[in-house]
């Protein structure tokens, strides 16, 4: 048996109560229920923000109250929430801690559960793990710092970089671009800044766990990662949530800025409990021949809405949204992708492939847009969905917009089933049915799990095999 | 008089709203274009020159409102809308249709039957046509229904269409849009398929500055097959706005959806789609394809292709594509000594060709690549 096996086997047994727990809350800060202007005073006060920071708050509530539900287009679910039933910020006031003996013990013990290794994590380079909406510990590798890399928490960026920070902030995703990033605007708290310069190829990805923990508690981080000239980042986020009764929500905003020739890859994998509502906006912008790649799994939540997205700018910038989604009873995962074409030879792909299990809906919404006046844009788009059982069900809504015959555009969909014939060909061979589907599955994705990094492609595996289990029969 | 203006329909028609903006169905579309308010009924109609006749159909002749010539024992003239529903963005429209609609036909045939329809369009103003056409178990029917402008006046035609396909028949209807470029054309397709009917459901359109069609197919019965297929030719000044649905409610149904745009100068599309499968339709099978063909660096196509699959052991699936001709086949052409611009048009013709082929109907076929190659030769 070789290693790999091996780990999957352990971590899998491991894995039944993983993510299945909370621990005592202890803040020391608590903004109460409800969003006032009060919360934004509040939330700025104990932050110790600059006066623009809390106009651009106040600004954010103004907009974020003005601008109706989207439900004219997506789920008649999002009327659910209770948004004066949610807290809108909670830390435990501590800085951000340098070295692993400082971080709170139950903050370790909650990363055995999740099952970061130990060693794992002395390696880990430049881990933000973050604990509720604070960084509970920080450490930036020594070798980044000295390499001019800044990876701070937001907070710690809008104050002490603000020269870079301030003006790529909400730049790349204004304010009012939706509903969400309005409301992530008005309350954001938590989440990483950082800024690669010229010419640094970070070598490792750089790292960030996230959690929620406590109840009726959203997360509204807010990331902003600049790579200058010729540099190259890429940053992982992983995410597992404590299961409660009543709904969270979580809404990040994202933006990733490639200057001139940079490349940039976000790796997301989303595993919230099934209770959280998980609305996010993420885009980046990609200059002249840089590359932004979002790849982007989600298995948890109870409803996802995420359409990374890559305005091209600048001639020969390259944009790509890898996807898979996992759909099982009481979830829908509703992910996509923007592809916005805004110089000449821009070039955008799309591969997305969901899986719907038992009663859960997965939906591929899409936008590419090729305004006038280009010419040789070329955009894929591939949709691939999997249905598991008769309850499952599926859609995809995509938009394509091409102005001029300079480009060529093809978007293709499909939806299909694992064959009877191959389940029977995998169970005349000793596998189970359940063994069969989950292989089928596993089939299904490999070429896109192959896109994650290793740790992370093993644990995809891991979770489709558990979400698999009692699915057929 | 008065009965007319506390009728029902007429008060649901002044209830609902125009379209806005903000709804999905009407995305990407010019949803102020929609707005009829104020519009009053067109008058009577002039007369126009009438094509070639088809052979072995029935031909009926509208100027404007009014039946000029045509009689047959399966086809009633009727004087009030069928009740066509908009399911797709245009309620409003639809309850327009309801309560003025004056003048229509009825198709019921048990037995083979072919009917061609011309309408004559002339004057400003509103005009509602409708048709229903119904075939029995086991009968055959094709019907040509064609829309031509005789003057140079901005009509707006609210047309509605309801095809009923009973077990074992079959229906082949082809609408050919013909009008001037200042015209606006709205239209409501519906069609019902029971088991075991086909329907071929095709449309050309090559004028009307802005067209509106709403195409609702519902496949209903085991093994019925449905397919729906458009030629559009829009150019500089046009706009089409094409909307469809292929709703699967019946176990191994099957339906395919083609359409071929070729879009000349500044012209805009919007074709919106979605293949709907209800929860328990298993072994359904269910293609839309809508293909651009881009001729100049002004022209615009939006492209909207949607599944919502409810059902598994299903085969669905969706393609779009916007490009332009191949500089391969450019060259191919030209060196056999065709003209660029030529070789252009001819490429582009095969393109439509592909949609009109699948109509499997020799005559329909052959008029269908007349209005095709009238449009090619007015664009410039």
């Amino acid at each position: 048996m070789n290693s790999e096996t091996a780990t999957v086997q352990q971590v899998a047994l491991e894995k039944d109560d993983r993510g299945n727990f909370s621990f005592p809350e202890n803040h020391k800060y608590d903004a109460g229920y409800g969003l006032t202007k009060d919360t934004l005073d509040y939330i700025s006060k104990v932050k110790d923000e600059p006066q623009w920071v809390n106009d651009f708050r106040h600004k954010a509530l103004e907009t974020f109250l003005s601008k109706p539900m989207p439900t004219n287009w997506a789920t008649e679910d999002l009327n659910a929430i209770d948004f004066d039933k949610i807290r809108y910020y909670l830390s435990d006031g501590a800085t951000p801690k340098r070295s692993w003996d400082e971080v709170p013990p139950e903050v370790l013990e909650t990363f055995d559960r999740l099952g970061v290794p130990e060693q794992e994590r002395a390696f880990l380079a430049g881990v933000e793990a973050q604990y509720d909406s604070e960084a509970a510990y920080s450490n930036v590798k020594e070798a980044l710092a000295d390499e001019g890399v800044i990876f701070v928490t937001c907070s710690e960026g809008l104050k002490e970089h603000e020269e870079i920070f301030r003006p790529w902030f909400g730049k790349v995703i204004p304010t009012g671009d939706n509903k969400f990033s309005a409301l992530n605007s008005a309350v954001m708290s938590g989440g990483s800044f950082i800024y690669i310069p010229k010419g640094v190829k970070v070598k490792h990805p750089l790292q960030a766990y996230f959690r929620i923990n406590s109840e009726n508690f959203g997360q509204f981080e807010r990331t902003l990662i600049i790579a200058d000239e010729g540099s190259e980042v890429m940053y992982m986020e992983g995410c597992t949530a404590p299961k409660f009764e009543t709904a969270t929500l979580h809404s990040a905003v994202v933006e990733l800025v490639a200057m001139k020739g940079a490349k940039i890859q976000y790796i997301t994998v989303q595993n919230w409990s099934s209770n959280v509502f998980n609305l996010v906006t993420k885009r980046g912008l990609a200059h002249e021949d840089a590359e932004i790649r979002w790849i982007d799994c989600n298995i948890g939540s109870r409803l996802t809405m995420k359409y990374p997205g890559v305005v091209m700018k600048g001639e020969g910038a390259r944009g790509e949204v890898i996807s898979i989604a996992l759909a099982n009873d009481g979830q829908h995962q509703d992910t996509g992708a923007k592809m916005i074409h805004a110089a000449n030879n821009t070039t955008s792909n799309v591969v997305s492939k969901s899986i719907s299990v038992g009663k859960g809906r997965s939906t591929y919404r899409g936008q590419v847009l090729i305004p006038k006046h280009l010419k040789g844009c070329k955009n894929n788009t591939e949709c691939d969905a999997l249905l598991i059982n008769s309850k499952s069900r599926t859609d995809t809504y995509p938009a394509i917009t091409v102005k001029g015959n300079q480009h060529v555009t093809q978007h293709e969909a499909s939806v299909s089933q694992v064959s009877e014939e191959m389940l029977f060909y995998m169970q005349q061979r000793g596998l189970s049915e359940a063994q069969a589907m989950s292989l089928a599955v596993n089939g299904f994705i490999n070429d896109l799990v192959e896109e994650f990094p290793m740790e992370y492609s093993v644990e995809l595996k891991r979770l489709i095999d558990l979400e698999m289990e009692g699915s057929v029969g | 008089m008065s009965a007319t203006l506390t009728s029902p329909a007429l008060e649901q028609f002044e209830a609902l709203d125009w379209p806005v903006r903000t709804v999905e169905n009407w995305r990407f579309g010019s949803w102020k274009e929609a707005n009829l308010s104020g519009l009053e009924l067109v008058g009577s109609g002039i007369s126009g020159k009438l094509p070639k006749p088809l052979e072995g159909f029935t031909r009926f002749v509208f100027e404007n409102g009014t039946l000029v010539s045509g009689s047959h024992d399966s086809v009633v003239l009727t004087e009030e809308s069928f009740g066509p529903k908009s399911r797709l963005g245009s309620p409003k429209l639809a309850a327009l249709h309801t309560a003025k609609s004056d003048h229509g036909l009825h198709i019921k045939s048990a037995t083979d039957l072919s009917v061609e329809v011309i309408h004559f369009v002339s004057g400003e103003g509103l005009l509602l046509p409708g048709i229903v056409i119904e075939a029995e178990a086991g009968a055959n029917i094709r019907v040509v229904k064609r829309f031509i402008s005789v003057d140079n006046s901005a009509a707006t035609i609210l047309a509605a269409t309801d095809v009923r396909i009973a077990e074992n028949a079959h229906a082949t209807c082809l609408v050919t849009q013909e009008l001037n470029l200042k015209s606006k054309f709205i239209r409501f397709s519906d069609s019902t398929l029971k088991a075991s009917s086909t329907a071929k459901l095709a449309v050309i359109h090559t004028g009307a500055k802005w067209v509106r069609e709403e195409t609702y197919s519902t496949v209903d019965g085991m093994d019925a097959r449905s397919e729906i297929l458009s030629v559009a030719l829009p150019s500089t000044g046009q706009e089409y706005d094409q909307r469809t649905f292929q709703h699967h409610g019946a176990r191994n149904t099957y339906s395919e959806l083609l359409f071929k745009n070729t879009l000349f100068g500044k012209a805009k599309t919007i074709f919106s789609g979605l293949i709907f499968v209800d929860e328990g339709a298993h072994g359904t099978d269910a293609y839309q394809t809508c293909r651009n063909l881009m001729m100049t660096d002004e022209c615009e196509a939006n492209s909207m292709p949607g599944l919502e699959i409810n059902a598994d052991d299903v085969k669905c699936s969706h393609g779009s594509t916007s490009s332009r001709v191949s500089d391969e086949e450019i060259f191919y052409l030209m060196a056999r000594g065709i003209p660029s611009k030529d070789a252009r048009n001819l490429v582009a013709q095969g393109f439509s060709v592909e949609a009109i082929e699948k109509l499997e109907d020799e005559q329909l076929e052959a008029l269908a690549l007349e209005v095709v190659e009238r449009k090619f030769t007015s664009v410039e």
